[in-house]
């Protein structure tokens, strides 16, 4: 439960943090809330020899309206997330969905940015983005680039970012009066999800993401294939599997996943659809 | 969290709770009254996340109380007799 040593710097600006990057190599970690990161660390998981502390950039914490989408700042707190009105009028998805992750405590610190880089497939957030066909913006030495949240999820806790790259906001589209349903089960009510599904439905289109199904977050598309090719809900929801590929743990065998998958995606398109 | 993150910002801890005389806070006061606590392990966790609930959250329903206090585990009291506790602190 205790760390390997680590040396601590904290970043002033988002130029800063990414010129300590680069000094310091692919060793060092950028730290925010700390709540992904700082239990690996007392794993011994993950042990970065400097943590460059981003979490006082709070000209990174917002939540604001861009045209046809919402642009979220890297390190807006899961609480603020979860209590803007501006994401619960028009993206409400993604504020049911922060109000699900962790507990009080790690919502008051953890942030959208943080549990999106870290990447883990159990997390809330990621899937959800995922299906809502989120874009992530990163920032690096020679600027900023987009990422489609579809490209981003490479692999178990690894994503597209470069190791002098820092994410900085996150750009949702508007789902206005779209339908939407986050389902998660989960044994107590700070875990993460045995199984996850976020989904939302508007005119015709609909997106479905699945936590917990896989190595990287799962986009169902074919679900919203059969959505699309005028097939019911139940008969959409047994196809929820088909991209996914997930672990047994001592929580749940692949078996009891895939069937969760395909019961709660039924239940989240349901919900979708009133 | 890093002590370290902490570094020029306020801390509160449940030793900073009650008034110098002894007086207890609202919420330890309301604990005693109701029973809040048994062994009294989560009860420092107990009072200080329903204290920071009630500074954004001065009405809740029960259900509020519930969900606001998530994560902090009592092996004790089955929960009920905290919740009582922290709404008769918010209606004191």
């Amino acid at each position: 439960m205790i760390p390997a040593q680590f040396d601590y710097v904290r970043a002033e600006s988002a130029e800063e943090a990414i010129s300590l990057v680069g000094q310091h190599g692919d060793e060092s970690k950028f730290i925010a809330g700390g709540h992904s990161l700082l239990p690996l660390m007392k794993l011994r998981l993950a042990q970065p020899s400097v943590l460059i502390d981003i979490g006082r950039l709070t000209d990174l914490s917002y939540i604001r309206e861009e045209g046809d989408q919402i642009a979220i700042g890297a390190l807006t707190r899961h609480m603020d997330v979860e209590n803007s009105t501006l994401l619960t009028e028009h993206a409400p998805l993604l504020a049911h969905a922060a109000g699900h992750v962790g507990d009080p405590q790690v919502r008051h610190r953890g942030t959208i940015g943080g549990s999106i880089a870290h990447a883990d497939p159990a997390s809330d957030l990621p899937a959800t983005t995922l299906a809502m066909g989120a874009t992530y913006v990163a920032q690096g030495p020679n600027g900023r680039r987009e990422i489609p949240a579809a490209d981003f999820y490479k692999s178990f806790l690894e994503s597209d970012l470069a190791a002098d790259e820092m994410l900085v906001e996150i750009r949702v589209p508007k789902m206005t009066g779209a339908g939407w349903s986050f389902q998660k089960f989960n044994r107590r009510a700070q875990d993460w999800a045995i199984v996850g599904v976020a989904a939302w439905r508007s005119n015709g289109s609909s997106g479905v993401g699945l936590v917990n199904m896989g190595s990287v977050p799962i986009l169902a598309s074919s679900v919203s294939a059969a959505l699309s090719g005028g097939a019911s809900v139940s008969d959409a929801a047994e196809q929820a599997t088909a991209e996914s590929d997930p672990q047994s743990d001592l929580n749940a065998s692949v078996e009891y996943r895939k069937h969760l998958a395909k019961v709660l995606t039924r239940r989240a398109l349901e919900q979708a659809s009133e | 969290m890093l002590a370290v993150q902490a570094d020029g910002q306020d801390i509160r801890t449940i030793e900073g709770m009650a008034a110098a005389d002894g007086t207890l806070h609202p919420m330890q006061q309301a604990f005693m009254e109701n029973h809040g606590l048994q062994c009294g392990y989560c009860t420092p966790g107990m009072v200080m996340a329903a204290t920071s609930l009630l500074e954004e959250n001065p009405n809740p329903t029960e259900r509020d109380v519930r969900i606001g206090l998530e994560g902090n585990l009592c092996r004790c009291t089955g929960y009920h007799n905290i919740v009582k506790s922290v709404l008769a602190a918010a209606s004191a």
